[in-house]
């Protein structure tokens, strides 16, 4: 038993910051680059994604043990089919459940289908087998770890705002110079796991 | 003089121009995401192609008759389709390539370009015109992948599409085939353009269009 | 509110398309992906709820059959290419295989499996046999926490001598130059030619192997090296004891041990 424990934490861990989806996979870089500007939106486009990832790897679990093994080549459709109907899903519980976190949080829902951390999740989970405890922690870990990344720019961004930047690193190519620094930062929690076991 | 220069111009435009790598920051994800290497940007350039061009000519030789309501869930069941394709067709031809790009084939599907020009332009216009843009788009991701994946090769690896490149004593900076290599690359890439694009701008303020541009 | 896109990002938009698509403001509408285009489209008039679901259910039908064309198309190949992939690094770790027999864990026996039943579903062993059809030893699949990830790797088990025989690295994502010398570092690699797991393997100084459940270790892949060595002791223990005889090529395998869960999986 303690094993099993010591696996979910073990893939927790490794989702939110060894292996960062964002910052050592490059998933979900678009949104990350469109609205990493703010705080506050950070925040909320994040934990969007999470309640996405959940949902998305339940179904993701459900199609993996009941309908893939029989129909190998729909994984990719179906997985975003399931992802579109994730988003759908959540924005009508979300605004019928609770209209104040809707307003927040709604207009980032569309953006998240297109987000390839979703479906990154997927397939991810799908390869390393995991079952469907496993698969909501590992989905929780890969949604705190992209909203951590995402807040920790956006913090830095806001800084920056105030800074003097060079005319051509203004943009874009300061926030992938600041994703380097803190994927450099980051790789600082390999070995976090292994070394302590 | 008219239709050729058209078509030629819509080729140009996503070779280099309106780059989706660079300029229009889509399909970032895996630009950087397997471009350890000169040859997994070409792999996958070439995975990316082949789905951005059968797409876009279904599209547009369809575009009458799909609906408007439903075009974006039509597009994604199109693109959906030729990813698998892809896969499968890797999977079985390449076994190596396919085993190195991993996941990142079937994540073509969230690459916004793809979508993107279904959107944009496939559903707009006929079939040549639809053609000649992916391919001019698809030829300027696949550049743009070469050229992130050869930079950091060069440097991480001290090598170019696996032959050695670089001096004998060359220490090789392994941080460049790893994750921070890849943004700082790209971070440096974009500036690289915006100083490129103000230099254009400073010497021809008000045509945008008639500048010859250095092909890559 | 979303910032617009940075603004080294937005070339300039000649009138007549719409180039840089997927900005921000798919979110700010809220509903589609392209906002801004719609106003491009023909204004059509409002299509029948069938057409829309003919439309998808067409396109639907005729992507499943191309794919099923394809799938049927490749799976051979692709079923080959993995086979061969696992039988080239079973042989790895079983030096002088020539035949291998697959193995599966059936509730918690290793039985061999019947081909007729297609593919072996859970967990799989190799038996390898050399040329005269003697017995080499099992290649058993490991895997565990690394530096940086999940390490998957085979090992060859020689259940005769009792020694671990050969290990390959499947799947990695450990620090190139660094992490990776578990592939790559000749003496750690060689220590597992012939390596007791009794009591257990322990890892030693580089170059400091003397033992035979030592294992030389790696400067600058410690903790790699040191996940290696555990996998390998936590995997031999868990299969030796249900592993089949395979002198007497009996199925029935030495069940009675206790049901222990299979490392990391």
């Amino acid at each position: 038993m303690s094993f099993d424990a010591l696996n979910l934490v073990w893939i927790f861990v490794a989702a939110s910051v060894v292996n960062n989806f964002t910052l050592a996979y490059f998933l979900g870089l678009c949104p990350f680059l469109g609205v990493s500007g703010r705080l506050d939106t950070a925040l909320r486009l994040g934990l969007a994604t999470i309640f996405v990832m959940l949902v998305t790897s339940m179904f993701a679990s459900a199609l993996n043990a009941w309908v893939l093994p029989h129909a190998p080549y729909l994984r990719i459709i179906a997985f975003i089919v399931v992802i579109a109907s994730a988003v759908q899903l959540v924005e009508t519980i979300m605004k019928k459940a609770s209209p104040a976190l809707f307003r927040a949080l709604g207009i980032y829902l569309p953006l998240i289908t297109t987000n390839c951390a979703i479906l990154g999740l997927a397939l991810f989970q799908t390869n390393r087998e995991y079952n469907f405890l496993e698969g909501i922690i590992y989905a929780l870990g890969a949604g705190a770890g992209f909203t951590i990344a995402l807040v920790l720019i956006a913090g830095i961004r806001e800084e920056n705002d105030l800074g003097q930047i060079p005319r051509i690193m203004r943009g874009a190519a300061m926030s992938f110079l600041i994703a380097g620094i803190l994927s450099l930062a980051f790789m600082g929690f390999a070995g976090l796991f292994s070394s302590a076991a | 003089m008219k239709r050729p220069t058209d078509l030629h111009d819509t080729f140009r435009r996503g070779l280099w121009r309106d780059n989706p790598v660079f300029i229009a920051l889509l399909g970032l994800c895996p630009a950087l995401a397997v471009t350890n290497s000169a040859i997994n940007g070409v792999a996958l350039g070439a995975a990316t192609t082949f789905v951005l061009l059968t797409a876009s000519t279904l599209v547009s030789s369809f575009r009458k008759v799909i609906p408007k309501q439903v075009r974006i869930t039509t597009f994604i069941i199109i693109i959906a389709t030729f990813v698998t394709v892809a896969d499968l067709v890797l999977a079985a031809m390449a076994p190596a390539i396919h085993a190195e790009l991993g996941a990142f084939i079937p994540l073509i599907v969230c690459n916004c370009l793809i979508l993107g020009r279904q959107e944009a332009f496939a559903f707009r216009k006929p079939v040549k015109p639809a053609v000649v843009d992916a391919a001019g788009m698809s030829i300027g991701f696949t550049v743009a992948l070469v050229m992130i994946g050869g930079i950091r090769e060069i440097l991480g690896s001290g090598t170019l599409f696996g032959v050695i490149v670089m001096p004998a004593g060359f220490e090789p900076w392994i941080i460049m085939i790893l994750p921070p290599g890849g943004f700082f690359t790209i971070a440096l890439l974009l500036a690289l353009m915006a100083h490129l694009k103000a230099r254009r701008e400073a010497r021809l303020p008000r045509h945008e269009d008639s500048e010859p541009e250095g092909a890559v | 509110m979303a910032d617009p896109l940075p603004q080294t990002s937005s070339p300039p938009k000649p009138a007549s398309s719409n180039l840089t698509v997927i900005d921000d403001d798919g979110a700010r509408d809220g509903t589609d992906l392209c906002h801004g285009c719609d106003t491009k489209l023909p204004q059509a008039p409002q299509p029948s709820p069938l057409r829309l679901i003919l439309t998808l259910g067409i396109a639907g039908s005729l992507s499943g059959l191309l794919l099923v064309t394809v799938f049927l198309a490749t799976a051979p190949a692709i079923e080959r290419n993995r086979i061969e992939a696992l039988e080239r690094a079973a042989l790895d770790v079983l030096p002088g295989a020539e035949r291998f027999e697959v193995f599966v864990e059936q509730d918690g026996r290793v039985v061999r499996h019947d081909p007729s039943l297609g593919s072996p579903s859970g967990t799989t062993v190799y038996a390898g046999f050399d040329g005269d059809g003697e017995p080499i030893g099992f290649a058993i699949p490991g895997s565990g926490p690394g530096f940086q990830d999940t390490l998957e790797i085979l090992i060859g088990w020689d259940p005769f001598r009792r020694r671990v025989i050969g290990m390959a690295v499947l799947e990695t994502r450990e620090t190139p130059g660094l992490g990776d010398k578990i592939i790559t570092d000749p003496d750690f690699t060689a220590s597992f030619e012939s390596l007791s797991v009794e009591p257990t393997a322990v890892l030693v100084g580089p170059g400091a192997r003397s033992e035979e459940n030592e294992v030389d270790g790696i400067s600058g892949a410690t903790i790699s090296a040191q996940a290696i060595v555990n996998i390998v002791n936590d995997s031999v223990s868990a299969w030796d004891q249900r592993l089949p005889d395979l002198t007497t090529e009996s199925e029935q395998s030495k069940d009675t041990t206790r049901e222990r869960p299979e490392q990391a999986q």
